[in-house]
């Protein structure tokens, strides 16, 4: 029992110092460099994205500053071809998949829970997890250079180019396997956050009350839950094709390389957004808190977001204007991109109104603001215009291209990213920034970027290829010229970047004391004190309003006074308060899990996975991968809350009881929730699958193949029967759960297990008689990676009913607490869902075409 | 009917929705129909091509009406009913408004990309 609880009576402020004390004792990382590793907090571990997401910024920077000299006069010797192409392939994955998507998710991990009023995520170890894999993701992308194999492909890295045939070497897999394992960050991130936003806000904090930057950080997260599943298969289908012979990008066997950029820009023009959005986010927090009046046109601001969102997903061929797809289709993309101007322009036109109906103050982040208008509206001009096939077709591969992807993302992303450093560095370090001081970071990068990139929009037009290290001579003088002018810029530029590291840095150590909320902003983050506690809060706040400190002078005493629920850590474990989806009334109480090793052995694990498996030993790839299966295992099994009684008092002191459910008890628990997100995920990447299945399929001459063709329909037939009747099993083993019928649902689960073995045996017999190589044709290939997909999904369904079986057993599961059972029968019925689309992808389609 | 309901976040979203699942069905029917030759194909007033592209269309503009409908609905009830129950209210006409703004972005989305089709051979490249 802890101290705070034992003593009510005590005056207020006593009271207030004993569950503070409670609380460190409880959520403060281990100590010491060792004690470090095994944090999981979400204040640090979203600090060390940012971190090391800048750090990424700044390597990317570098390769950028060597590309600019070697481009500074045409048939310059600064680098060759061959390190040019590794520099540039480099620097836009860096950019991309190493800092511009971390640093956003780093932003939103940090400051998330704290903006709602939660103590941490709904999952630390994952979010942990995430950051191990993109570190460790980014460092084999760049060991690569060790081993003489950087990639060179460009960081969109094209087929036939990467191809096996063309790229035989081991730079594309160093691209695909370092990316991929970078990509669980982002993935495992986006479920960790839609969680967080939709299931653990402040009590009160109803949908229409959530801060702006919730609404851009779930529309974010939701996109790459769609957007990046995409991209995830086509770098798997490509690595088995390098790796193995698989045949899905190369036009001999059936395949086709314009698949590879469809399922890439599926990803790629989403993932505009996907970093836009955030930044958005930054500027709809600061300009009402620098304007000092609440927002504008908020619900027009959600609705654009949301608007956004959905569009985005429609501009991807506006990549590929210039490959040979019919008009009318190219200007579904083209009508597409430009109606994504309409919720961009309401955004904007908010903003402005904003600013013009406050009062607003020049502060350090509003400098970054306004730098941002310029720039970014700039980007979004040439948008439009690209947005135009014909301007396009001109403009193609040019620098004009080069110009306006700098414009969009500096001006969209760095520019509202360094406003958000300087805002929420009093928050961090408990230190204000150096006015003077960052006034010139300003006026150096503002300068040094326009000077770099205002130009290339000239070299373009005048015929500059992109993706090339040299230029010709004959392109005329002024080209030349407006490259040298263009390098001389880029150093002022990467003087500003340096110098805002510096700034940082000094303001960090040195700054002046902040006070509590120093820019008199209205969200909770600012409600703590700074630099906050590794807690947040010492209990948590009701909200009543979309600006919680503007409106209630009073939340600040409370919050100081541990006024709320949840208050101090009563049972000694990590807690937090979870809330209905649009109400914000309180549900149930959610354990967390404390500091831990799994997610760092978790990560090291499949870095071995990787290491055995592009050095070609797959034998010890998958010993390693058996790893990995008994971290997760052991990861799930030691969830927080096993042993923990079904109800706990959420109530504030004093107050009468609040009894609430545990998460285990709960029916909406996390654990529901992230299953229903992760299944959109894995959806998301089926559908790109089935979506790779048609395009060859329209691609191919003939499909089947001759001689591919299946015969039999027997065993697909018992397949779905025993499928089908393992779902009925599974069911049963909820209802007998719920019931609390003797034994609980295991002799159910038992059953259930049993019909997908026997599944996933039909299967392997199904393919046995289909007799035909993956090699020898793309049908073959899609054929094997549509019934390979089933049969992963299988295997994990057998995993998870040997887990809910031992649970069962243990007592941890039971008619109260039946998560488990509800998680594991979500997955089954999905699985089973699933092979109704891939039966007649497999067997059904093929006859009727 | 109260479907798509805007008081649920699915029914937010439905008039986006509805544009997404236009948007895979006329790039796919382009990308089927002219592999298959149905441009070739007459219909009443034009390639049969182009009528199937244009009848999904008018569906999915139906639809996107039905949806902003019933968030224009949902708003107004919010706002009539206020005073009594404010909190469900106020959440009923920020999720209408939100519902039936998005339904008119879909439409002018819809009608966007449309409009091509009865201007190109959709199989001309």
């Amino acid at each position: 029992m802890s101290s705070a609880t034992t003593n009510a009576a005590a005056p207020a402020k006593e009271l207030a110092t004993a569950l503070r004390h409670d609380l460190a004792r409880v959520w403060d990382n281990e100590p010491g460099w060792i004690g470090q590793l095994t944090a999981v907090n979400h204040t640090t571990i979203g600090l060390r994205f940012v971190f090391t997401g800048i750090a990424f910024l700044l390597i990317g920077g570098m390769l950028a500053m060597f590309m600019r000299l070697q481009l500074a006069w045409s048939d310059q010797t600064v680098l060759d071809a061959a390190l040019y192409n590794q520099f540039m392939t480099l620097h836009g994955t860096t950019m991309m998949f190493l800092f511009a998507v971390p640093v956003m998710e780093g932003f939103a991990l940090y400051l998330i829970p704290k903006m709602i009023g939660a103590r941490d995520a709904p999952y630390p170890r994952m979010g942990a997890f995430g950051y191990w894999c993109y570190l460790f993701g980014g460092v084999f992308l760049y060991s690569s250079f060790l081993f003489g194999a950087a990639p060179d492909g460009g960081w969109f890295m094209y087929t036939p180019l990467s191809g096996a045939e063309y790229s035989p070497g081991l730079g594309p897999d160093f691209w695909l396997l370092g990316v991929t394992f970078a990509e669980i960050a982002a993935v495992t991130g986006s479920i960790d956050l839609i969680v967080a936003i939709l299931k653990t806000r402040a009590p009160g904090m109803a949908i229409q009350r959530m801060p702006l930057f919730a609404w851009y950080v779930l529309i974010t997260a939701f996109m790459i839950v769609f957007g990046f599943p995409p991209l995830i298969l086509g770098s798997v289908l490509l690595e088995i094709e390098r790796a193995f012979g698989f045949v899905f990008y190369s036009v001999a066997l059936g395949g086709s390389p314009l698949l590879w950029q469809h399922l890439f820009w599926l990803f790629g023009h989403p993932e505009v957004y996907i970093i836009f959005l955030p930044a958005a986010g930054v500027v709809s927090t600061l300009i009402p808190v620098f304007a000092r009046r609440p927002i504008v046109g908020y619900t027009w601001i959600v609705l654009a977001i949301i608007g956004t969102g959905f569009l985005s997903f429609g501009l991807w061929v506006h990549h590929m204007f210039a490959i040979g797809i019919p008009l009318l289709a190219l200007s579904f993309f083209s009508a597409a991109s430009m109606a994504v101007a309409i919720p961009m322009s309401v955004q904007v036109f908010a903003w402005i109104a904003t600013l013009w109906s406050g009062k607003p103050q020049l502060r350090p982040p509003m400098r970054f603001i306004l730098g941002f208008f310029f720039i970014f509206v700039l980007g979004g001009l040439t948008g439009v215009m690209v947005a135009l096939v014909p301007f396009d077709w001109q403009v193609h591969d040019t620098h004009f291209i080069v110009a306006h992807l700098h414009y969009v993302v500096i001006g969209g992303l760095l520019f509202p990213l360094m406003a958000g450093v300087y805002y929420w560095l009093p928050h961090v370090s408990g230190r204000m920034p150096n006015d003077g001081f960052s006034r010139m970071v300003f006026w150096l990068i503002f300068i040094g970027f326009n000077l770099t990139f205002l130009p290339m929009h000239l070299t373009g037009l005048l015929g500059m290829p992109r993706r090339a290290y040299t230029y010709s001579a004959d392109l005329g003088a002024a080209v030349q010229w407006l490259n040298l002018a263009s390098t001389a810029a880029s150093f002022v530029l990467a003087v500003g970047f340096v110098a805002f590291c510096i700034d940082v840095f000094l303001a960090w150590r040195h700054g002046r004391t902040a006070t509590p909320n120093p820019w008199n902003a209205a969200t909770l983050e600012w409600g703590m004190p700074v630099p906050p506690p590794s807690y947040n809060f010492i209990a948590i706040p009701a909200v009543a309003d979309r600006d919680p400190l503007w409106a209630n002078a009073g939340l600040r005493r409370d919050l100081e006074a541990g006024v709320g629920f949840l208050p101090g850590a009563a049972r000694d474990v990590r807690e937090t308060l979870g809330t209905t989806l649009r109400a914000g009334k309180p549900e149930q109480v959610i354990q967390l899990s404390g500091s831990s090793w799994i997610p760092l052995l978790t990560a090291i694990t499949l870095v071995f996975v990787l290491a055995f498996f592009i050095a070609g030993w797959y034998w010890p790839a998958g010993i390693a991968f058996v790893g990995t299966v008994a971290a997760l295992w052991r990861w799930i099994w030691t969830t927080g809350d096993g042993d923990s009684p079904a109800q706990l008092d959420a109530g504030p002191l004093g107050a009468q009881p609040l009894l609430l459910p545990t998460q285990a008890a709960s029916a909406d628990s996390p654990g529901w929730w992230g299953m229903v997100i992760y299944l959109l995920v894995d959806a998301s990447l089926y559908g790109s699958l089935v979506f790779a299945y048609f395009y060859l399929w329209l691609a191919a001459p003939a499909w089947p193949p001759p001689g591919h063709a299946l015969t039999t329909w027997a065993w697909p037939a018992f397949g779905i029967v025993l499928l089908l009747g393992g779902s009925a099993a599974i069911g049963r083993a909820v209802r007998r759960n719920a019931r609390a019928l003797p034994g609980g649902g295991r002799s159910a689960l038992a059953v259930a297990a049993l019909l997908m073995s026997g599944f996933l045996a039909t299967q392997v017999l199904n393919l046995v008689e289909y007799g035909q190589p993956p090699q020898s044709h793309a049908y073959a290939s899609l054929l094997y990676v549509l019934i390979g997909y089933q049969g992963l999904h299988a295997l994990i369904a057998l995993v998870m009913a040997a887990f809910v079986w031992l649970r069962s057993r243990r007592g941890m599961v039971d008619a109260v607490r039946q998560r488990d059972y509800r998680v594991v029968a979500l997955f089954w019925h999905y699985t089973t869902a699933v092979w109704l689309i891939g039966i007649l992808l497999v067997h059904l389609f093929p006859r009727l075409v | 009917m109260a479907f798509p309901n805007y008081q649920r976040l699915v029914g937010v979203i439905s008039g986006m929705i509805v544009w997404a699942m236009w948007f895979v069905v006329v790039y796919a029917l382009t990308g089927i129909g002219c592999n298959a030759g149905w441009n070739e194909r007459t219909a009443p007033g034009g390639g049969l091509l182009s009528l199937l592209l244009l009848l999904s269309t008018v569906v999915a503009l139906v639809l996107i009406g039905w949806c902003a409908w019933r968030g224009y609905a949902g708003w107004r009830q919010g706002e009539d009913a206020r005073g009594s129950g404010r909190e469900v209210h106020q959440r009923g006409r920020f999720m209408g408004l939100v519902m039936f703004v998005l339904s008119l972005l879909a439409g002018i989305g819809t009608v966007m990309g449309a409009i091509p089709i009865v201007m190109l051979d959709p199989c001309a490249a």
